[in-house]
């Protein structure tokens, strides 16, 4: 009898502590509360979550702290998947999206329970290009070069899905390109491993990647597609290498993602003055020194997108034909 | 190099700097304890912190976090059952039963000593090699890595109970746990496999909560059916002379424990064979250093050679790790993939300039293994005593916390109550191995190595058809992985023919 | 009963890997490989020691490397209770997650367990329980930061 009393108490006690929530209304709806920054992994739209979640609150009336939260699953999707539905509607919650994700809802994978349309956008850290390098000690210093020796190259992939896998096989399959495709590699950092060892001939990759690797002398970059990347402007895009008008589509659909880049959202159904400010408080973010400070120490291009382009881009890939989609399901899977 | 040691010497005593190690050893102290939340996950909680750093600082504190971690799981392993670091379940196999007959103390000293002589090992690898490491890894190619993933698998013969069924039951494990690791996406076509239809699976099953659930829950229901403190009803040991006598036990062994240091840094060294596989390749090794089969019997059941190799190689491994990392930006671990990122946020690039232009950085790294080892040491020497008197606290009042560390633990792998049902489901697995004295260890290295093995294959295959088996490192390899398999027997052998000339 | 136990964990074993092993004939070559590489084997070799259970020596004479110590001086049918009990202990524990959340459960887990299982004295309980939740809450929440969901019956009260 005493013991139940007892546990009658504590659960009385707990539920008044978590009932008791901040009931305040005066004070700015994000006074003393904290945001939450879902991220499916790592790499550059991790870091870039990073650097906002560092500076974000500033802008925003209440000065909320932020937390970056990882939430791996299904390459991306599980975080998608949260925001989407399972996150409150309160402006809480933000997403880092990984584009690649637009994908998966274009080859209506199951998994998927999210419509990106439907995200409420706030803005994009930009885009990172995607590039495809060779090892230097090869002897061919361009796309055509290579393409007209006949010769066969094999590019390391971490499988199908991934910016290694995929771009060189739609150069393979569109523009003529000898390449043998080699997957499984755990991680970017093994293929580079395996190109320094000459395991491997080519390695595709975002293009802040590249540009490291590229610094060090390990590669040379040559072919990119259609988001330029300072300092591989000029190199040919595959879109153009294509010699018809379906691969062109297919490069097109699959270099989309690489257009919306790091883009943050909030929980459909969050309240639209709640929206509005949050992204004034992005693009006021997007402009702070201290901000682009740290972006530039990390190497991770920061150029900001506003909602709409991102929302047009998004629209762009999203809604294809279903025509395309027949056909890019023979070339492209979802995957990481 | 002598200046550049010298220098980022300097550089790690600054008060700030030295400071923050402390802070982060602190951390990884605590956290150490807590199975499932590795240094990884803590790390990459920190990261936010660093960006005002200067590097040798951020580093100082990250290492210092890192490198305490694989020191304190040895402690949970020990005195619970529980690894608090996925690289020290190998120490839950001896160490254990050492807590069990009143040994706590002894067990605990031998495996901090042996992790700091181990850390140093790593260490001093680690500052000597840097500027010759290069062409060392690059000569191991994804055939080589194959051959080094069979060789870790033969180790299942020495970690299998002797006689045929023994064997037969620990090759039956080790090929399920390989089978266990194909669950998940599968790399070279993308195709899902035994996914079950949940997206929980889509990664393969977590090895947290699989390892936890497979090692500590047992040991709690054993524990609960004995109804007594963890040391039983045996008799207090003296706890000073316990401890005291575990430093001796290193040293007793030493070059048993310089050779599983070896293997830890070598296997850390190889991107991609991580602390999982390291640890249980010198257990193997410790076990094979049995004079005998009567020799070999005392494994499992508390023999301190059990506690002192994983100790030493899980904390040597950490040296090995940071090589590939520094020198190649190819993390050789979940944490050591963390760190890879702190390089990037530090403006650093892995690579020939951090054995040229940052050598100090580099350097500054070795160091704060070396101090952040020695200091933690010397603070749990201080403490085990108290440590081990847990082990005489009536079951019932451990029994929920340690049930909380676990389930808390494994929760932090994906963060979803499907971890927990995972632990729960392994561990009733778990449980019915022991019972019917199926061996546990096979199949955790099975799990372990299973994806590697796979994934090597594969691309060697892809990429050189079946050239690559001609190629001499292989063939050593294979060679060396034949010995492994053969050495209990050849020690059985060796040992009845020398009593059979006894006899004469 | 302990043979029975012992027959069917090498049966379920094998009802396993047959299953992965029909799973996997449906897949396309490379996907497969791995898993019939190991699996057949397996099979093979649950099978034989589920022969040599049937028909072979009795435990005793095995030289198994079991590596627990189950005690032998606690009765069978004491000991089958106690585990019984534990399991449904952690199996409740994860309900009870599942429907509170962490931060509710973890008191009441510990207190009720401390509760029925010891005599320790009242205050010890409590503050035990508080001294986990505060544990949990320092170190995990605050912290660390990792997200916990809410119960179910708080979501579906609408306070999570």
């Amino acid at each position: 009898m005493k013991r139940l009393l007892v546990i009658g108490m504590l659960v009385a006690l707990a539920t008044l502590t978590i009932g008791a929530g901040p009931a305040s209304a005066q004070a700015p709806f994000y006074q003393g509360k904290t945001m939450t920054i879902a991220v499916g992994g790592g790499g550059a739209i991790d870091v870039s979550a990073r650097i906002i979640a560092n500076h974000l609150g500033k802008y925003i009336p209440g000065k909320p702290g932020i937390i970056v939260q990882t939430m791996p699953g299904g390459a991306h999707l599980l975080a998608t998947n949260h925001a989407f539905s399972v996150a409150k509607p309160d402006g809480l919650t933000l997403l880092a999206l990984n584009s690649a994700v637009g994908i998966a809802q274009l080859m209506k994978v199951e998994a998927v329970r999210f419509d990106l349309r439907k995200f409420g956008w706030l803005g994009s850290t930009g885009g990172d290009g995607v590039v495809v390098a060779i090892r230097t000690d090869l002897p061919y210093k361009t796309f055509d070069e290579f393409r007209k020796s006949g010769k066969e190259l094999v590019a390391g992939t971490t499988g199908p899905g991934s910016n290694a896998h995929d771009i060189p096989l739609l150069l393979s399959e569109f523009a003529g390109a000898k390449f043998r495709l080699v997957s499984g590699y755990p991680a970017n950092s093994d293929i580079l491993l395996a190109l320094e060892r000459k395991e491997v001939d080519i390695w595709t990759a975002t293009a802040t990647s590249v540009k490291l690797a590229v610094d060090r002398g390990s590669v040379r970059a040559i072919v990119r597609n259609r988001v330029p990347y300072p300092g591989f402007e000029y190199l040919p895009v595959d879109e153009d290498l294509a010699t018809g008008a379906l691969g062109k589509t297919i490069m097109g659909v699959r270099s989309a993602p690489s257009a919306i880049g790091r883009a943050f959202a909030v929980t459909p159904g969050t309240p639209v003055d709640r929206v509005k400010m949050l992204q004034e408080a992005f693009a006021q973010a997007m402009k702070d020194p201290e901000l682009l400070a740290e972006a530039a120490k990390a190497k991770v291009p920061f150029d900001y997108l506003s909602p709409e382009t991102v929302a047009k881009n998004i629209a762009a890939l999203v809604d294809q034909p279903p025509e395309i989609q027949k056909e890019m399901v023979k070339y492209i899977r979802f995957g990481k | 190099m002598l200046d550049a040691l010298a220098e980022s010497l300097f550089l790690i005593l600054q008060l700030k700097t030295f400071m923050l190690m402390m802070l982060g050893m602190g951390l990884g102290f605590s956290v150490g304890l807590l199975p499932g939340i590795g240094g990884g996950a803590t790390m990459a909680l920190m990261m936010p912190f660093i960006f005002h750093m200067t590097p040798v600082e951020a580093f100082a504190f990250l290492l210092g976090m890192h490198s305490v971690v694989a020191t304190t799981g040895d402690i949970t392993s020990v005195l619970f059952g529980v690894p608090g670091e996925g690289a020290c379940a190998a120490t839950v196999l001896d160490g254990h039963p050492m807590a069990k007959r009143g040994q706590a103390g002894r067990a605990l000293g031998a495996a901090l000593m042996s992790s700091l002589v181990g850390a140093l090992i790593g260490a001093a690898v680690l500052a000597v090699s840097i500027p010759v490491v290069r062409p060392l890894v690059l000569s191991f190619g994804s055939p080589e890595l194959f051959m080094v993933t069979m060789m870790g698998i033969a180790c299942i013969t020495s970690l299998s109970g002797l006689g045929a069924r023994g064997q037969l039951r620990g090759f039956s494990m080790g090929l399920f746990g390989l089978l266990l690791s194909t669950i998940g996406t599968e790399r070279q076509s993308g195709m899902l496999r035994f996914d079950m239809g949940l997206m929980y699976l889509w990664e393969g099953l977590d090895l947290v909560p699989f390892m936890v659930g497979i090692f500590a829950v047992p040991e709690i229901v054993n524990l609960a059916v004995r109804g007594t403190a963890i040391a039983g009803e045996r008799p207090n040991e003296r706890l000073r002379s316990g401890v005291l006598e575990g430093i001796k036990d290193t040293f007793r062994h030493f070059w048993l424990v310089v050779r599983c240091s070896a293997i830890g840094v070598l296997v850390g060294i190889l991107p991609g064979a991580g602390g999982g596989v390291a640890q249980w390749m010198a257990y193997a090794h410790a076990v094979q250093s049995a004079t005998d089969a009567t020799d070999r019997e005392r494994f499992g059941k508390g023999d301190v050679r059990g506690v002192l190799g994983p100790g030493a190689c899980n904390n040597s491994k950490e040296g090995g790790d940071l090589i590939p990392t520094v020198a190649f930006g190819v993390p050789g671990s979940g944490a050591t993939a963390i760190l890879l990122g702190a390089f990037i946020i530090m403006g650093l690039t892995p690579g020939p300039d951090m054995l040229t232009k940052h050598l100090s950085v580099t350097y500054s790294m070795v160091w704060t293994l070396v101090i952040a080892n020695i200091i933690t040491v010397a603070l749990c020497l201080m403490t085990l005593n108290h440590l081990a008197r847990l082990t005489y606290v009536r079951g019932g009042l451990i029994i929920p916390f340690v049930l909380l560390l676990i389930f808390l633990g494994s929760y932090t792998a994906n963060k979803s109550i499907a971890d927990l049902l995972v632990t729960a489901g392994c561990g009733l697995f778990g449980y019915f191995m022991m019972r019917f004295g199926w061996p546990r260890a096979p199949l955790v290295l099975g799990f372990v190595l299973g994806k590697l093995a796979e994934t090597y294959l594969f691309i060697s295959i892809a990429r050189y058809g079946f050239e690559w088996l001609a190629r001499p490192m292989v063939i050593v390899l294979f060679l060396l992985t034949l010995f492994v398999i053969a050495l209990p027997y050849l020690q059985d052998r060796r040992k009845r023919r020398r009593r059979s000339t006894h006899a004469d | 009963m302990r043979i029975n136990g012992r027959i069917a964990f090498s049966l379920l074993l094998i009802a396993m890997t047959a299953i992965a092993i029909v799973m996997a004939l449906q897949w396309s070559f490379k996907a497969a490989f791995f898993p019939l590489v190991t699996a057949v084997p397996l099979l093979i070799l649950a099978t034989a020691q589920l022969m040599v259970d049937l028909i072979g020596r009795s435990p005793a004479e095995e030289n198994t490397r079991s590596d627990l110590d189950f005690t032998a001086d606690i009765s069978p049918e004491i000991a089958r209770r106690r585990t019984v009990a534990i399991f449904a202990w952690i199996a409740g524990f994860i309900l009870l997650v599942f429907l509170l959340g962490f931060s509710l459960a973890i008191p009441i887990f510990v207190l009720t367990y401390l509760a029925s299982q010891t005599d320790a004295g009242w205050w010890l309980k409590i503050a035990l329980a508080a001294a986990a939740w505060g544990c949990f809450y320092g170190l995990f929440d605050r912290l660390l930061h990792l997200p916990f969901e809410a119960g179910r019956i708080q979501t579906w009260m609408g306070w999570g």
